[in-house]
């Protein structure tokens, strides 16, 4: 593995790598489903500024053009990634929504949100009722 | 089971950074990315759509289908959070939406509400000249709209923006959206190519307006959809 390669080139995609791993881990190992929902929107974030940090151009200014640098698609950053995480975004914070919803739901149900706990009681709970 | 899942992302951590020794450089002019399409919407969207926010044209202009898609997601998204927790009983609005009330929140927040919102209004009519549009500006709305369930409380906020109201919103939003789109099918061009709105403007102009009518679209549909998912989660879907 070229790791020289990444770190002098390419640093910004190891913070990247590195939110991307945490999410999963919450998503992973916490217990508490709400915690699974941060540990979601964590994975969001890294794969949103990735494709940010794809976007980057040096010396590039905002993707709104203006009469200094004329069209010179050089000089703006690629105005495609930050269309894509812009909407995104938004859809996120939706999904975060249903996720909740779904997490008040299984509260009503069963009430309790810890994966240990709910297991237990779907295990109780009679199938054929 | 801890020890497990440590040692998967380690090895998925691995070989990220093998995938990602790969990748173009960082801020590199040349990327793959940034050829191409990329470049001919920045020549482009001074041209075709008089606007010079490339954002702006390439989300509702170039790849309006795709937005519209994303809209409708987010109002799915609305209904599926009203599926799961609307129930026909009434109840007590939990803690949250019940503050005890202070003077100077109060006050404070009622001041700020309008100038936010003036803002937000800014943000969705300047977006083609200026960072913004529909989406960030009718989030920006529906905060306004949360920062009052939350200081003013949920009854005292319903003046402001009724619970009921929040769904429609939403669809109505898409409904301008999609509307937008089939007039430009029924005046003869593709669907959502604004140039052929009934408007009588030079081509780019009108695909300028078209910008703006979808924005508002938007703006509409998450602000809405914003407001009915917080008010669902808030009140556990009782009516109050």
């Amino acid at each position: 593995m070229d790791l020289t390669a990444l770190v002098t080139g390419r640093w910004p995609y190891l913070f990247t790598i590195v939110l991307l791993l945490i999410g999963l881990y919450g998503m992973m190992v916490k217990q508490n489903l709400m915690k699974k929902v941060f540990g979601l929107n964590i994975f969001q974030g890294a794969i949103i500024l990735f494709f940010i940090v794809h976007a980057y151009k040096h010396g590039a200014t905002v993707p709104v053009l203006d009469d200094i640098s004329g069209t010179d698609p050089a000089r703006y950053v690629n105005p495609i990634p930050h269309g894509l995480m812009l909407t995104a975004i938004v859809v996120s914070v939706a999904t975060t929504g249903v996720a909740l919803a779904l997490l008040i739901r299984i509260y009503r149900t069963f009430g309790t949100i810890d994966e240990k706990d709910l297991l237990v009681r779907l295990r109780d709970e009679d199938p054929q009722q | 089971m801890k020890a497990l899942a440590l040692l998967v992302l380690g090895a998925l951590g691995l070989v990220l950074l093998a995938a990602g020794a790969g990748l173009p450089l960082y801020g590199d002019p040349t990327a793959p990315a940034s050829q191409h399409v990329s470049d001919d919407y920045v020549r482009g969207s001074m041209v075709d759509a008089h606007t010079p926010n490339v954002v702006t044209t390439m989300i509702a202009d170039y790849r309006g289908f795709d937005t519209l898609g994303e809209t409708m997601v987010v109002f799915s998204a609305g209904l599926a959070c009203m599926l799961l927790l609307r129930m026909p009983e009434r109840g007590r609005i939990p803690t949250l939406g019940r503050p005890k009330g202070n003077v100077i929140t109060d006050i404070v927040t009622r001041a700020m509400i309008p100038v936010i919102q003036l803002f937000a209004l800014y943000v969705v009519f300047h977006g083609h000249y200026s960072p913004g549009g529909g989406f960030q500006g009718g989030a920006l709305i529906a905060t306004t709209v949360l920062l009052a369930r939350m200081v003013l409380g949920f009854e005292r906020s319903q003046a402001l923006f009724p619970t009921a109201l929040g769904t429609p919103l939403g669809l109505a939003g898409v409904a301008i959206y999609a509307g937008v789109g089939f007039v430009a099918l029924l005046f003869g061009g593709n669907a959502l190519d604004y140039s052929y709105l009934p408007l009588g403007l030079p081509k780019d102009m009108l695909r300028n307006w078209g910008i703006l009518f979808v924005e508002i679209g938007v703006a509409f549909g998450v602000m809405g959809t914003l407001v009915s998912i917080f008010d669902d989660l808030l009140t556990g879907g009782r009516r109050a």
